[in-house]
């Protein structure tokens, strides 16, 4: 009878410690989040290191600005000059009598010097939303131009009262409550404190140097898709998860959001692209 | 543009003997097999198997790969600057995808 | 049975059962080791551990789908055949190897590898005499936000 009681005890013992090591082991694996969110940023420096696979789209672009006849555009430094003119982007135009942010004013000289009509200019800038590894020459194009501004410091002119203007309606929009979630940018982007998305920490345009740091670095190459993301498109996304109207690319609401975005970003150093998820 | 095209960044110059960096972005969506989900048929994977590098057509290193390896891959190799001259990349795929690209250094 | 034999069993089954899903890797070859053993030639537990492999992963992946990886070796390059990198839980966990030369001068990599899942990564350096050595790190994959 002992012999048995003390193995039965022995055999529990050891269970019992096999399930505590066992539980020991499962608990040093959790991280807290502020661990999680300076390691996923450690992440996301490591991948920056190297070359981006976006600069292959840049090197197409150039391509493309040509046979496009994009040379003949003024984007704001005169005919076909792309030093440096993203970086005061957005600006009013008077030949269009609008202001316009790098994207508008590409897919305007694509009316004028390439002979689109709006439906096509649309299903260019289209043509790669929604796929992965796709090499599309808008992108490409955008790409290259906002890579040109390398080293440059965002500088919207607010002073013209034009561009004010778009800033502040895109101020409003930014916060402006909306469609049937009551949702704005602002939901996600905006505040003092932290907002995350699973692992990710996301930007806030009330703290200082964030919303620039964002905006000064699009184009953005996505490795869950393989190619870049240009601004338009990333409004499009978030237009359509905040589930407002569906988003037009070049619209005004556009140039407002990058007026008020590229606005509050002046002085940051541009330095596109980044990568992320 | 397409599959296949890379950027391929090395020094302009070295010293003799330093050990510079080759780096690399090679174009190419390394996809595994899978299937299409409309009709159900296979479609076999298409990725890069092989990398190359040469130094004045001196075979200096291998990578041997497949779909284990990120999409438009960032590769780094190590070589020793010893002469100036060619430095080149050839890589192929598994559907006989061949390229090569090169660039050239001066070694002091 | 008897009350005694029946209060036995019972306790060996209750031992068996709590220690059985410690005991059960063991006795199935990984599909890891089962890789190593058919490029390498050698069982993965023979593969000693050292520091003079520099093994720089990310301990935290946002995306399985590009992790950046580095490998630097503080081994002679004349005294290397090749390097391998492998990942214990991909489908196939070999994902590459580099052939070097006395002409790289060094061995270095650097590159982007894919992940299923949170996972040991291994480099594996396969020596000239034949022996190899290897680091390994885990890697956690998570979900990243939108964005």
């Amino acid at each position: 009878m002992r012999k048995i009681l003390l193995t039965s005890a022995v055999f529990g013992l050891a269970c019992a410690g096999l399930l505590g090591y066992q539980t020991v082991k499962a608990q040093d694996q959790e991280l807290s989040p502020e661990q999680e969110i300076k390691l996923v940023q450690e992440f996301n420096r490591m991948m920056a290191e190297g070359i981006n696979p976006g600069e292959i789209w840049a090197e197409m672009g150039k391509e493309a600005f040509k046979k496009y006849n994009l040379d003949k555009c003024d984007f704001g430094l005169g005919p076909g000059k792309v030093e440096g003119a993203f970086a005061q982007l957005p600006r009013y135009f008077p030949d269009a009598k609008k202001v316009m942010d790098l994207e508008t004013r590409i897919g305007w000289c694509l009316q004028q010097y390439a002979g689109m009509t709006p439906e096509q200019v649309k299903k260019f800038v289209q043509q790669c939303w929604g796929k992965s590894q796709c090499m599309g020459e808008y992108d490409a194009i955008v790409m290259y131009m906002s890579m040109a501004s390398n080293g440059y410091k965002v500088n919207v002119n607010l002073k013209d009262p034009q561009v004010k203007r778009m800033y502040e309606m895109g101020k409003q929009i930014y916060y402006a409550r909306l469609g049937p979630w009551d949702f704005n940018c602002a939901t996600c982007h905006a505040g003092q404190s932290e907002v995350r998305i699973r692992a990710t920490r996301l930007w806030s345009a009330d703290r200082p140097g964030e919303a620039g740091h964002a905006v000064a670095t699009f184009p953005k190459y996505l490795v869950r898709w393989a190619q870049p993301m240009t601004m338009h498109f990333r409004y499009s996304e978030c237009i359509r998860q905040m589930r407002w109207s569906p988003f037009e690319p070049h619209s005004d609401l556009a140039v407002a959001l990058s007026t008020f975005l590229y606005g509050t970003a002046n002085g940051t150093e541009i330095k596109v692209p980044s990568i992320g998820r | 543009m397409a599959i296949g095209t890379a950027i391929l960044r090395v020094p302009k110059e070295a010293q003799k003997g330093q050990i510079i960096r080759v780096q690399m972005v090679i174009t190419h969506p390394m996809a595994s097999r899978r299937r299409d989900p409309q009709t159900g048929q296979e479609i076999p994977g298409h990725f890069l198997t092989k990398l190359q590098l040469f130094h004045n057509d001196q075979l200096v290193s291998e990578m041997i790969m497949a779909t284990g390896i990120s999409a438009n891959p960032f590769i780094a190799l190590p070589l020793k600057a010893d002469s100036s001259g060619v430095i080149k990349i050839a890589y192929e795929d598994n559907r006989g995808g061949k390229w090569e690209k090169t660039a050239e250094i001066t070694v002091k | 049975m008897d009350r005694r034999k029946f209060l036995l069993l019972s306790a060996v089954a209750v031992a068996g059962l709590t220690f059985a899903p410690a005991i059960k890797p063991a006795f199935a070859a990984s599909k890891l080791e089962e890789e190593v053993k058919k490029r390498l030639g050698v069982e993965l537990n023979a593969i000693k551990e050292i520091a003079e492999i520099k093994l720089t992963v990310p301990t935290i992946a946002e995306s399985g789908a590009n992790v950046p990886i580095t490998v630097e070796a503080d081994i002679p390059v004349d005294k290397v055949e090749r390097l391998w990198i492998f990942v214990d839980k991909n489908p196939t966990p070999w994902v590459t190897d580099v052939k070097y030369t006395p002409q790289n001068g060094q061995v270095f990599l650097s590159t982007r590898i894919k992940m299923g899942e949170t996972s040991n990564v291994r480099a594996i350096l396969q020596l000239k005499d034949g022996t190899f050595v290897m680091a390994t790190k885990e890697v956690k994959v998570t979900a990243g936000g939108c964005g």
